[in-house]
């Protein structure tokens, strides 16, 4: 089959633009780890402005088209950068892209983390501290081990949407896989457009099945001693 | 903030909110086109079909892993070439030239969002008590009867929050349909900021309108449940299921 052919053909060429997608994909997902736990901490804390600041961010980045916010990092922060005296000039696409994957990201891990801290038992971290626990090991020892076997799989789920987000870096010129699919079918002049585009979607399904593969074996792992949760997919 | 980039901006809102009903247009259109699908899907995996049960999970795995751009470009890109083949095969001029970008939009959008919807009425069916279809059969329905007078009511019901929350999403998923050059919101801010080069306050302007619009689609739903849920109290049914759907708001 010379379709076939062709779509072989076009898989390590689409390959080489599969680390950008990785890094994107991974550095997003630690920062936002990290800028999800401090939201959810500021919107479930005691203080008022910080709470509802919170929730006005994450209701800003749910309510807005990851396009759009996109678009707002890569024209904006050159800008504010610019005011301060900064200089965005040398730097590269990737960069603003993990920033506004990062933020949106944020805002989604935090609502996971929350719903998934307001279902532990209060009485836990009341027994972490009457046996003398400080507050932040009973974060460390009691509240986080249960908070993410409960979150992971709307955790992995959201980082499947952010795999998927990676491919609108193409509007800002990152040449991931889906622009690198694009100049290819470019390159032939409109020749095989589908396949390509076709070899394209397979390999973010790849991608998607592994991550999921992956998050399923933690699940079980971090569930060991949970023997009321079930282990489905 | 100036009081020229104010003035800047509130000039911005009207031509950007003139293609709002294009945006509308295509949420809407795709989110029926995706309910259907996804109620086929559903049936199909419920029913544990032999064959077709494996395949559409298969498809909904495939479509959940796929970036909607992608999706967005394979449509757009084959499928004119495509209906051109057949239609000459079958005799019939076809010209990709007029091609409407809109139509390959709505059907990209909504196949996307298939899996979702499919995923979403198995959950609800899921959360009927099995019970209350067995409780049908004894007061001699048939299942169809006892599937529309009671559970899909019931599903509805819990339903409701998730399927407000797909809503924005794919309002959300519609902004990209500029890519494919359809003239939507974002395709009109783009065009509007392309000619003033004042680029970030349009995408200032174009953010705040999508937020309120989808603040408004939540309330509106908000709404709709407390009315659901109100109705039921007053025929004075069981109140549980009316926590179970704030429940699965709230952990939403």
């Amino acid at each position: 089959m010379k379709s076939v052919d062709f779509m072989l053909n076009q898989v390590p060429l689409l390959m080489k633009s599969l680390p950008v997608t990785l890094e994107i994909l991974v550095l997003s997902v630690i920062i936002a780890l990290i800028l999800g736990i401090l939201l959810t901490y500021a919107k479930i804390g005691s203080n008022k402005w910080l709470s509802s600041l919170a929730s006005l961010y994450i209701s800003f980045m749910r309510g807005t088209p990851m396009l759009v916010q996109l678009l707002l990092v890569f024209v904006g922060l050159p800008l504010l950068l610019g005011s301060m005296g900064l200089s965005t000039d040398s730097w590269n696409t990737i960069i603003y892209a993990i920033i506004a994957f990062s933020l949106n990201e944020a805002a989604f891990f935090s609502e996971i983390f929350r719903a998934a801290f307001r279902a532990i038992d209060k009485g836990q971290i009341e027994a972490g501290e009457s046996i003398g626990l400080t507050s932040w090991q009973i974060f460390w020892i009691v509240i986080l081990p249960q908070t993410a076997a409960r979150a992971l799989p709307n955790t992995t789920n959201m980082i499947i949407e952010l795999l998927k987000n990676t491919s609108l870096g193409l509007a800002i010129g990152v040449t991931d896989i889906l622009a690198q699919a694009k100049q290819l079918s470019s390159l032939n002049y409109g020749v095989g457009q589908s396949e390509i585009f076709i070899v394209a979607a397979l390999m973010y399904w790849m991608l998607s099945v592994i991550l999921t593969t992956i998050s399923h074996h933690i699940y079980i792992r971090l569930n060991r001693f949970n023997s009321h949760y079930q282990f489905s997919k | 903030m100036s009081s020229d980039t104010f003035i800047y901006m509130l000039q911005c809102v009207g031509p950007i909110m003139e293609k709002f009903p294009v945006t509308l247009y295509m949420t809407v259109m795709s989110t029926l086109l995706a309910l259907l699908f996804g109620m086929v899907s559903a049936a199909i995996i419920k029913r544990h079909c032999p064959i077709l049960a494996k395949l559409f999970q298969l498809i909904n795995s495939f479509l959940k892993g796929v970036p909607v751009l992608v999706i967005l470009f394979i449509f757009y890109y084959s499928l004119p070439p495509l209906l051109a083949t057949v239609a000459t095969g079958m005799g019939m001029h076809y010209n990709v030239q007029q091609t409407h970008a809109l139509t390959f939009g709505i059907i990209a959008f909504g196949i996307t969002y298939i899996p979702y919807m499919s995923d979403m009425l198995i959950t609800s069916y899921d959360a009927v008590p099995k019970g209350q279809l067995e409780a049908g059969y004894a007061i001699g329905m048939s299942t169809m009867q006892a599937m529309r007078r009671i559970i899909i009511p019931q599903m509805i019901v819990i339903s409701l929050p998730v399927f407000g929350n797909h809503l924005v999403n794919i309002l959300k998923a519609t902004a990209l349909a500029y890519m494919i050059n359809i003239l939507e919101m974002m395709g009109a801010a783009e065009n509007y900021a392309a000619g003033t080069q004042r680029y970030m306050e349009t995408y200032i302007v174009v953010a705040l309108i999508y937020w309120a619009i989808c603040i408004a689609f939540d309330k509106a739903f908000v709404f709709i449940e407390s009315l659901v849920g109100n109705q039921r109290n007053k025929a004075h049914q069981e109140r549980t299921r009316v926590t179970i759907t704030h429940d699965i708001a709230e952990t939403k």
